[in-house]
């Protein structure tokens, strides 16, 4: 990916001030533009001296790429003017639905995993990037059912990618939840991945339900050593870049920053960095 | 298709209802039906603390439920909390709550004030020229005097609602009706013709007017409460 390498980090509001007072930064960020399309004026000054000063990623949450319904154009028109705007060239988004007739659910919700689905998404995918004037990363999102599937999630994302000839956003947490929660080996999941088609990874933590076998993937607590071992195994097999994303329970930007440190040693070994 | 969206239509039909699960303590659709309502609870509660307060949150949460299955439009969750209010303004089991109007208002205007982007134009004092209300601040008539805490009784009385460039905070204000007209003429005549018809109106002398008008104009171009009709 043009000007992004090594690791980075999902900005969020809740740290901007101390993110911007960092002296030695991550290597690139992540954003969500939802958040920031109404960029207000308290957060303004501080947040364009940070989208000015590193490479930045856009991760969308409302693309709903899934649904049936064809692609909301004056949403896209609101991301692709804040894309311009700050001359932002990479967007990712989530391989899911978060909105039906119209009706907003504000989460990702499973897709049905079929061949249909595939070509749908696929065509959307296409129209998307040529509405934007970029391509469009698609994640692997978690999912706790698959409602009606006629094929494993890593040929449904395999196939997506090949039909729309589009990269991937690798969440190797995800992998690890999805492969917990629906019995498959994250690994030979990883295995299958053509390491080409990864623009790049994240890496998040998740929460663990005593009671039963499920993992929730709140992206709200500190990375797992079982998930920092799978993308150290990860590593031996795809040089993409990776990043730590928390979108809930935000905690100091100092126990982030630990982690990405942690990140940072486990990419140099590798020596991708 | 057709198959994946009718299981699609089913699944979201599930979140959006309360009909009841098989086993919902293991049942995976449970763990989706609280996602989403905790989501929607999580933003609406932070946008509207005193109204949750005021209602409950046994009642809200209900609210919220219905609402979950009326759907929001907006694909910017911010900005549901809007549509969510419009949807307690039209609910029948809050006709006849007190204030409801006006908290919702109060509470959605902050965050209002707080996601906008403004140009930082702090207008001068000129006699000779009309203002109006900048982006950065709200007005709305309430019938009684919140500052004195006289729910009961009704009186005319005035909520200022302003963005503290300083500060970056917003700030709520009572202000006279007195002080509500002097606004509303502003934006149709100069401050020197508005004076004169405060002055006429209220039979007082337009000398002495002027000096606590001057004070008040001057306060608002601070606070950027008001700018130059011509200015953006």
């Amino acid at each position: 990916m043009k000007n992004i390498d090594g690791c980075g980090i999902g900005l969020r509001r809740e740290f901007l001030e101390d993110f911007s007072a960092l002296k030695k930064k991550p290597d690139w960020i992540e954003i969500t533009p939802e958040n920031w399309i109404f960029t207000p004026h308290r957060y303004r000054d501080t947040f364009e001296q940070i989208m000015d000063s590193l490479p930045v990623i856009a991760h969308g949450v409302s693309l709903s790429i899934g649904s049936p319904e064809a692609i909301d154009k004056s949403f896209l028109g609101d991301i692709k003017t804040f894309l311009d705007r700050y001359r932002i060239q990479h967007y990712s988004e989530h391989l899911s639905f978060s909105t039906l007739g119209g009706m907003q659910m504000y989460e990702l919700l499973p897709l049905p995993m079929t061949r249909a689905m595939v070509i749908h998404i696929g065509d959307k995918v296409k129209q998307v990037q040529d509405f934007l004037q970029r391509p469009l990363i698609l994640e692997n999102a978690s999912y706790y059912l698959a409602p009606y599937n006629e094929m494993r999630e890593i040929d449904f994302i395999n196939e997506i990618a090949e039909y729309a000839d589009t990269t991937l956003l690798l969440d190797v947490n995800n992998v690890y939840v999805n492969g917990t929660n629906h019995g498959f080996d994250p690994d030979d999941y990883i295995k299958q991945i053509p390491p080409s088609r990864v623009a790049y990874m994240h890496i998040a933590g998740h929460l663990e339900y005593p009671d039963e076998v499920l993992l929730l993937d709140t992206h709200g607590e500190a990375i797992s050593k079982k998930v920092w071992k799978l993308l150290e195994r990860t590593l031996k097999k795809i040089n993409a870049p990776v990043m730590i994303e928390r979108d809930n329970n935000i905690p100091p930007l100092k126990e982030l920053m630990g982690e990405y440190k942690k990140l940072s040693k486990i990419v140099a070994k590798r020596g991708a960095k | 298709m057709k198959t994946e969206t009718a299981v699609m239509e089913r699944f979201v039909q599930i979140i959006q209802n309360n009909e009841e699960l098989s086993n919902p303590l293991h049942n995976r659709l449970q763990v989706y039906r609280d996602m989403v309502h905790s989501r929607f609870v999580e933003t609406i509660e932070n946008i509207y603390p005193i109204l949750t307060t005021v209602l409950g949150n046994a009642m809200m949460h209900n609210f919220i439920r219905e609402f979950i299955a009326i759907g929001a439009k907006t694909p910017f969750i911010v900005k549901m909390a809007e549509e969510f209010g419009n949807f307690l303004r039209h609910h029948p089991k809050l006709k006849s709550t007190l204030f409801l109007e006006d908290l919702l208002w109060l509470e959605y205007g902050e965050l209002d004030l707080l996601s906008r982007d403004f140009k930082d134009i702090q207008a001068q004092l000129d006699w000779k020229k009309r203002y109006r209300l900048s982006s950065s601040a709200l007005v709305r008539n309430v019938s009684y005097r919140v500052h004195a805490g006289e729910f009961e009784s009704s009186c005319a009385s005035s909520v200022l609602l302003y963005y503290h460039f300083d500060e970056k905070r917003v700030y709520f204000e009572e202000i006279t009706p007195f002080a509500l007209q002097l606004i509303e003429l502003l934006e149709r005549m100069t401050l020197e013709r508005s004076i004169m018809v405060l002055a006429k109106k209220y039979e007082l002398d337009a000398e002495i007017l002027r000096e606590s008008v001057e004070q008040l104009v001057v306060k608002w171009c601070h606070q950027r409460v008001l700018i130059k009709f011509t200015e953006v």
